[in-house]
Parts: structure tokens; C-alpha cells; sequence
């Protein structure tokens, strides 16, 4: 019981980070801001 | 069988959505590494080979969407490949054939991904989500042991553990130090998270880290996991900005526990003391002395899992009336398993890596310290270093030299490096108050986004 308890955290917690660094990028990205940082335009 | 097609729909989903962004499928891989969920399935998940699918698909992900900008020459990172090169090389003339090449297997794939992770870990919300994704599956192993110990499940070798398994994180030494390594890295993200977005969650997950991480190390009856903790303590102590007020609080509630802890864990640390009456202790010092021997025999190395022709002679009492005798006894440090399996070449090398890593997290922390904007960078190299310091004191009576925290680490701060050692960089701290802005660096990474900005 535990053990699905931590798992289903830890699987709801990758879910957050990925989901958040997406959504973090888009928003980078219409800043038209390349990987590094750098403006393209 | 319901959660395992839960757990399916959620990778299939992520993989989908990440699919043009390499370094979160590396993420994936990374989050697999430290919970195998393919091993603790015992449904259809556990015939699906994961990691091999995973790994394809990052690699596949890299080629078409990840060559972007070329990372500069970073010596860690070339050492890390020669580190690769060399531990092939050693299997290659091993004296235990078969389980070196089962270690290789493994052992070579940490490298490889801490090798290949600055190549597509280029930002700072890129090397913060990593971080992350290591607290969250690290921390789940936490939780586990913790809660269980808590339960009055704990015990060495008899505390129920995530993994069933006695490898990685299912091992409790193992366990016990790379919990202590998490926590100078959650202190990080409790100070300068964007992903997490809200300072209180950070704050209250370092916290709940905090209360979780002694009590595992409690629970497993790790005596590697005390001196890691101490190690930890010790450093971070000196780092307090109050220390007579937070030190006095730690001693309280350290007072106030001691009731708690149980006996059989009084009487296991009573062992470091008194390692010559103790036979675990013992035998690991006469494996060290024979590494000793073996190392000198074999310059090169004996290959992985050298330690199994090792045949040793070992006293459990002062007067040495009483002797005992093992065989394939293991070597219990990274320091002698390095010394054994991979020789005097091997020691130098991995030598030249940890003092690389500690280069660069002091220059980074040097170059950064006086930049507000750049503040994250300073704190995080020094956490990183924490970070490394606890894994070599733990790790100095643990075998781990090829689990992948520490890999992990020296990927970080190649990445690390290969930001702030840009160019630009230098001008960063003057975007934020607008004079650089219309060279495009106001919203540069390295300086992280606008207080405005949605980002936050």
C-alpha cells in the first residue's frame, strides 16, 4: 500500500516536472529565445 | 494489472508529448534508472524493455531535434569518456570474466548517460528539471523506508524498501547515502525554483526531505548512512546563517529522539567504534588489505567484480584467538572496488574527475557568488559540491562507485559549466536592469526569466 503510494507520488511528480519544463519552454520559446538563450530575431 | 496500464497511459503520454525535446525523454530514462518499474511490475510492464526503448527513442529524438548549438570542450567530460573507455578496457582482461561483463553492462550505461546528458541539458530550467526529476525518485525510495521505519519496520537488511530488489536503491547502504546527497540538492530548489513555481511547495518539500531523510537513514541501520548524515551536517552547519539558534534547534530535536531510535541501531553504529570485534567490519578491512595486495599484483585492474577470487582471513576479537574466513567477500568501498577492478590507472582517473568537479564548482562559485542574478548558479554548484563531498564519505565504506547519483552530478556540472562558462554570461547580470536588453539577454536562462514574466 505504501509502496503504490510512493510510486503513484513519484509518477505524479515526473508528470509535474515534464509538464511544467514544457510549458516553461513554450513560453521561452514565443519570446523567440533560442536554447541557449539567445534572441533569434 | 490496472496499475500497470495506469503507469503505460502515463508513459506513452509523456513519451508523446516529449518526443522533439531529447532531454526530457532523458529525463524519463534518468527517473526509470532510480525506480525500475519494469522490475517491481509483475504484469505485462515487466516484459517490455523499457530502458532499451527509451533510450532508442532519445537518441532518435537527439539526432533530429537536439544538435543545436555544439557544447565547448569541457575537460570533466572528456575525462568521463576516457573513464568509459578504461573500465571496457579492464573487463576486457578480468579474472572473474562472466560477472564483469554483467557488471560492464550496467555500469558502462551510467556512464554513458551522465556522458551524453550535457549534450542535450543546455539551460538552466533543463539542469534544474533534472535535479528535480532526481528528487522525485529518489525522495519516492525516501518515503518508503522512512514511513516503514517510522511504522517500526526497520532493521538492517529486514526493512522493506521500495525496491525489492539488493541492487541500486533496493540495497539500504546504497539507499541511506544517496538520500543524504539529495538533500544539499533540495535545499537548491527550495531557494531558486522556477519549475516548481511556488517558493512555499519548494520550502515544504525540503522540509518534509528534512524530516524524512534521517529517519531512513535511521531505519536502515546504515552505518555509512550516519557518517554521510554527519558529513552533511557538518557542512551545512558551517553554511548557517544563525547558527546558535539553528544548531540549538537541531540539538533539541536530536535530544528529544534519541528515545525513539531503536536499540538495535544503538548497537549497530556501537560497531564503528569497535570494528575489530565486529565481523562485517573486520572483513571489510581484510578485503581492503588484499585489495591492497591484488592492486599491486595486477597494476592494471582485475576487471569488474575482481573481489570474487579473493580469499580472506579475518579476526573477531582483539586477541585474534578467533579467526574466520570468507571468500568473495566484496569490496565495501568505492575507493578499493576502483583499486581492484580497475587498477592504479583507474584510481588516477577517477581521482582527476572528482578534483575536475571540484574545480569547477569552486570557479562557478567564485564567478557567480557576487551576482544576484547569477545567485543560482553560485548555490548550486555549492550544493553540487556538498552533494559529491557526502558521497565520497559515505561512499568510502559502501561499494556505489558505479550507481548513478554521482554520475548524475558530474553531468550537472559539465552542464553548469558549459553555461556559465559562455561567453555571454559575462553580460548577463546587466540585462536584468535593461541595458542589455536589446541585445537579447534580458530573459536569458542564466539569469532566469523576468519577475513579470510568465515563466514564474
Amino acid at each position: 500500500m505504501i509502496d503504490r503510494f510512493a510510486l503513484s507520488i513519484a509518477v505524479i511528480g515526473l508528470v509535474f516536472i515534464l509538464v511544467r519544463a514544457i510549458m516553461l519552454e513554450r513560453a521561452r520559446r514565443a519570446r523567440k529565445l533560442d536554447d541557449t538563450g539567445v534572441n533569434r530575431s | 494489472v490496472k496499475f500497470d496500464l495506469a503507469v503505460t497511459a502515463v508513459f506513452i503520454g509523456l513519451v508523446l508529448a516529449c518526443f522533439s525535446r531529447p532531454h526530457l525523454l532523458l529525463l524519463i530514462y534518468i527517473w526509470l534508472d532510480f525506480i525500475p518499474y519494469q522490475q517491481m511490475s509483475s504484469g505485462y510492464f515487466s516484459q517490455i524493455p523499457i530502458a532499451l526503448v527509451l533510450a532508442s527513442l532519445t537518441m532518435v529524438s537527439y539526432c533530429i531535434y537536439g544538435r543545436t548549438v555544439p557544447n565547448k570542450f569541457h575537460f570533466l567530460h572528456f575525462a568521463l569518456m576516457v573513464w568509459g573507455i578504461w573500465i571496457t578496457a579492464t573487463t576486457t582482461w578480468a579474472v572473474a570474466p562472466e560477472a564483469a561483463w554483467n557488471k560492464w553492462d550496467w555500469a558502462f550505461k551510467t556512464i554513458a548517460v551522465a556522458a551524453f546528458a550535457p549534450l542535450v541539458i543546455r539551460t538552466r530550467l533543463h539542469i534544474e528539471a533534472l535535479i528535480l526529476v532526481m528528487l522525485c525518485a529518489i525522495g519516492a525510495n525516501v518515503f518508503v523506508a522512512a514511513f516503514k521505519t517510522m511504522l517500526g519496520g526497520g532493521g538492517y537488511n529486514t526493512l522493506s524498501m521500495l525496491l525489492k530488489r539488493m541492487m541500486g536503491l533496493g540495497e539500504s547502504s546504497t539507499l541511506a547515502v544517496v538520500a543524504v546527497m539529495i538533500l544539499p540538492l533540495a535545499r537548491f530548489i527550495s531557494l531558486h525554483s522556477l519549475i516548481v513555481g511556488h517558493r512555499v511547495l519548494a520550502r515544504l518539500g525540503y522540509l518534509t526531505l528534512l524530516v524524512l531523510v534521517p529517519v531512513c537513514v535511521v531505519g536502515t541501520h546504515a552505518r555509512a548512512g550516519l557518517l554521510a548524515l554527519l558529513a552533511w551536517a557538518g557542512w551545512a552547519f558551517l553554511g548557517l546563517k544563525h547558527k546558535l539558534l539553528t544548531g540549538s534547534a537541531a540539538a533539541l530535536c536530536l535530544y528529544l529522539s534519541m528515545p525513539y531510535l531503536p536499540s538495535s541501531w544503538w548497537a549497530r553504529m556501537g560497531t564503528i567504534e569497535t570494528h575489530d570485534t565486529e565481523a562485517s567490519a573486520s572483513a571489510r578491512i581484510a578485503v581492503w588489505l588484499w585489495t591492497i595486495d591484488f592492486a599491486r599484483a595486477n597494476p592494471f585492474g582485475g576487471g569488474f567484480s575482481s573481489y570474487l577470487v579473493n580469499t580472506v582471513e579475518y579476526s573477531i576479537d582483539p586477541s585474534q584467538s578467533r579467526t574466520l574466513r570468507g571468500a568473495g567477500k566484496a569490496f565495501h568501498s568505492i575507493y578499493f572496488e576502483i583499486l581492484g577492478e580497475h587498477g592504479f590507472p583507474g584510481i588516477a582517473i577517477f581521482a582527476l574527475m572528482v578534483a575536475c568537479f571540484y574545480t569547477y564548482a569552486f570557479r562557478t562559485y567564485v564567478a557567480m557568488r557576487r551576482s544576484p542574478e547569477n545567485r543560482w548558479a553560485a548555490d548550486l554548484s555549492a550544493a553540487m559540491a556538498l552533494s559529491m563531498t557526502v558521497f565520497l564519505i559515505g561512499g568510502a565504506f559502501i561499494g556505489v562507485a558505479f550507481q548513478p547519483a554521482h554520475y548524475l552530478l558530474f553531468a550537472v556540472m559539465i552542464a553548469l559549466r558549459d553555461i556559465v562558462g559562455q561567453e555571454r554570461v559575462k553580460f548577463a547580470p546587466a540585462a536584468v536592469d535593461g541595458a542589455a536588453a536589446t541585445k537579447g539577454l534580458a530573459f536569458s536562462p542564466y539569469v532566469g526569466p523576468p519577475a513579470t514574466g510568465g515563466d514564474r
